[in-house]
């Protein structure tokens, strides 16, 4: 049964992404939250990734889904559905991030490469990931925004209600605080968290 | 890979030298620079093999952000989710109205016969209105007023497909490091940037030395735009630069579409 609560149309075959959607605007009362459970490590972690806190990143999880979950029609299957998740989510916490406008924030010191991961082995990506953490939430939205979504500049420009240089700035601050800790890895560093 | 020299010295005088810093780099990568300026900053780099090794990082970095963005290869990286975050959503998920029903906002569940694609690009921009609507005015009853928008689209608003844009390179190269081996082994295909005259003004616009030699190339397309790829030499013997200009690039418009290093495995 799950923990989704009702039984499965399938035996014992996984749906497809695409396949839960449909059956979700079918009216598969299950459908969806499976999807979401599916991809629900991803889904939160961009939600981290462009909040403020985690308080925030959950509730704009919740009201990204929602309405992902009412649109779910609207889906034009020229993408994976998982990446019209994601970019659901991202933008609804882009959006959050424009209207609650803030200039306090943790800025990232010279700390940073004592704070990385010292094995060899370590995963890139939990370095990436951990360092993207310890961004300043506007410039973590900007590269998530270009780099990790694909949003062109002049469009994460629009999203955020920045002018143009100020995301290009962002990102450059950014992606030099990334590589500082991409760098340390390289080196070998032996710190402590 | 040619001589392995890389592109001569900048033999022209600096009017005022460059001292070519991280955040410089990341400056480049990022836009930020005129073209001018972008121009001697990357001669200079090409010939510095720690700059060059930062511009290789940088890059690096833009790469390990796309695959985080497409959830390649990092479940271990991806936290876990507080069972109360997932409790919620779940619950909120579950007592959602059904897509399909009158509160949802329009639509019905019984199967319909196939529409047309007028039918069907109506019912998406009646969709996305309405639950644009609905988020949005959720949002703004819950929180404070905030600053005016801007008068452009939201991001909910915004459609999943990248458009193509020429004021920044695009996050991903739109091709794989064993695509870019492979044409240096191809025959080059340069289309207009073959003319030997129109390359040496396309690479002297780039801030490389108008005699340098090309390795490889091709037509490409980024997002619907054509292209020319082109692997030259850089700043170490180990390291290719990889461009994708316009096919029209000259000295005063490169075009520039995309930029990587490929460093040897």
């Amino acid at each position: 049964m799950g923990i989704f609560g009702g039984p499965r149309e399938h035996t014992g075959l996984l749906r497809t992404d695409a396949e839960l959607l449909t059956a979700h605007i079918s009216g598969d009362r299950y459908a969806f939250e499976e999807l979401f459970y599916r991809h629900h490590r991803q889904l939160y972690r961009l939600a981290l990734l462009t909040s403020r806190d985690p308080d925030d990143a959950a509730d704009a999880l919740q009201d990204a889904l929602l309405a992902a979950h009412r649109a779910a029609r609207t889906f034009r299957n020229d993408s994976a559905v998982s990446s019209w998740l994601y970019r659901i989510v991202v933008n609804a916490c882009l959006d959050r991030l424009r209207r609650n406008k803030s200039h306090t924030y943790e800025e990232l010191d010279e700390q940073m490469c004592r704070a990385v991961d010292p094995t060899r082995r370590a995963d890139t990506a939990m370095v990436v990931q951990r360092a993207l953490m310890r961004l300043p939430v506007e410039q973590r939205a900007a590269v998530v925004a270009v780099d990790m979504q694909g949003y062109s500049v002049a469009e994460t420009a629009r999203i955020l209600g920045v002018a143009e240089g100020t995301v290009k700035s962002r990102c450059s601050r950014a992606r030099s605080k990334l590589a500082t800790s991409l760098a340390c890895i390289a080196a070998g560093a032996t710190t402590t968290e | 890979m040619g001589d392995g020299a890389g592109p001569p010295p900048d033999s022209s005088p600096d009017p005022a030298p460059i001292d070519l810093t991280p955040e410089l780099l990341a400056d480049l990568q990022a836009g930020l620079l005129d073209d001018a300026t972008a121009a001697r900053v990357r001669s200079r780099a090409r010939s510095d093999p720690e700059a060059a090794r930062t511009l290789a990082l940088l890059h690096s970095v833009r790469r390990e952000l796309a695959q985080l963005g497409r959830g390649e290869g990092a479940d271990q990286a991806a936290p876990d989710v507080p069972a109360n975050v997932t409790a919620r959503v779940s619950a909120a998920l579950r007592t959602a109205p059904d897509p399909g029903s009158p509160s949802a906002g329009g639509g019905h569940t019984v199967s319909r016969p196939r529409l047309t694609r007028a039918q069907r690009a109506g019912l998406v921009i009646g969709s996305c209105a309405v639950a644009t609507a609905v988020v949005l005015g959720a949002l703004v009853l819950t929180h404070d007023p905030g600053p005016a928008f801007p008068a452009g689209p939201t991001a909910a608003q915004i459609t999943v497909n990248r458009t193509a844009s020429s004021d920044v390179p695009a996050s991903d190269f739109p091709l794989s490091d064993s695509e870019l081996r492979a044409a240096l082994s191809e025959q080059q295909d340069l289309g207009p940037l073959a003319d030997p005259q129109r390359r040496a003004s396309c690479l002297a616009g780039l801030g490389y030395s108008p005699t340098l030699q090309v390795l490889g190339g091709h037509a490409v397309e980024i997002s619907g735009q054509p292209g020319v790829l082109l692997l030259v030499p850089f700043g170490t013997p180990e390291q290719i630069g990889a461009v994708v200009v316009k096919p029209s690039c000259n000295a005063a418009d490169t075009g520039l579409l995309a930029e990587t290093v490929l460093t040897a495995p």
